[in-house]
């Protein structure tokens, strides 16, 4: 079927439509339908409907101590007020330390090698 | 409206009885050929938005709303039992005596009636749609939950289909209708 066939067919179509019955809506249709309403309960609507809670208006300030708490360690960190209380390893005590005595890296030796007093 | 209707205030639901409650019966009497049911089929998909108005989002799509759940209850009632058919519905009786044209226009209307009535279900629901209600073929799509070119491809067999159920009376309906086009 060509493109003009089904332009005329759809033509045809809407003409011959109007041959076809009104649809009779009974007079009382709404009335027995609101009638029905009427009696008939909502479901669980309330909750759909409702808005969005919103934030609890005190929201922002329980990022307030989070701050306070972080700014305070940073200055906490930069005293040495407890550096006695914290391990060797955090406040770098054990790299400030000199070598024990007796243990050698080798380095002591390098002139007397050099001199020829060790072989 | 919608809102307050959703608030159970049945004052404002009525409103919306009466600007859509015409639209979504005649399409049922459509779908089930006529049959007594149409009545409560329409009022379901009413109630259905009563219970629950918050299924609907956008006020402008509450036609559409009403017309897919109408149209699907009428659907699921169509296959749940064999209808009446539309030819054993009793004509709808005129007090006036008829004259001879207005009884011709009625065998004319039972022919055509008949002859959509045999239309597969997606395709009457789409006549119905867009040439009985007017809705736009956007409209009707989207209530049949189908893309604007299926649509137009259900409304073309459609008018195949009408024509073949048709058969003979198709020229000579047409030919009443206006002689100088000449319909094959």
């Amino acid at each position: 079927m060509t493109d003009n066939d089904d332009m005329k067919l759809d033509k045809a179509f809407s003409q011959l439509l109007r041959y076809a019955s009104e649809t009779p809506v009974p007079p009382g249709a709404q009335s027995h339908l609101m009638a029905r309403i009427r009696a008939t309960p909502q479901l669980g609507y309330t909750q759909e409907l409702q808005p969005r809670m919103k934030l609890p208006y005190f929201r922002p300030a329980l990022g307030l101590p989070l701050a306070a708490s972080l700014l305070l360690g940073i200055y906490l960190g930069t005293q040495d007020s407890f550096d006695n209380i914290w391990s060797d390893t955090i406040t770098g005590l054990v790299l400030a330390d000199p070598p024990e005595p007796g243990v050698t890296n080798g380095f002591e030796d390098i002139e007397q090698y050099a001199d020829g007093e060790l072989t | 409206m919608l809102l307050a209707s959703a608030r159970r205030d049945a004052d404002a639901f009525e409103e919306l009885v009466r600007r859509y409650h015409a639209s979504v019966y005649r399409m049922v009497w459509r779908m089930l050929n006529g049959n007594g049911e149409t009545e409560d089929v329409a009022q379901e998909a009413f109630v259905k938005l009563w219970q629950n108005p918050a299924q609907v989002r956008e006020p402008k799509a509450l036609k559409g709303w009403l017309m897919r759940v109408a149209s699907n209850l009428a659907i699921d009632s169509l296959r749940r039992k064999v209808h009446t058919d539309i030819e054993a519905v009793p004509d709808i009786v005129d007090p006036a005596p008829s004259s001879g044209v207005e009884l011709e226009k009625r065998a004319a209307a039972k022919r055509v009636d008949e002859a959509l009535a045999k239309l597969p279900e997606r395709q009457k629901l789409a006549v119905t749609l867009v040439y009985f209600e007017g809705m736009s073929n956007i409209s009707a799509a989207s209530v049949m939950n189908v893309s604007v070119d299926a649509l137009e491809s259900i409304l073309s067999r459609s008018r195949r289909s009408l024509k073949e159920n048709l058969a003979a009376d198709w020229r000579a309906l047409l030919q009443e209708l206006d002689p100088e086009l000449g319909y094959r």
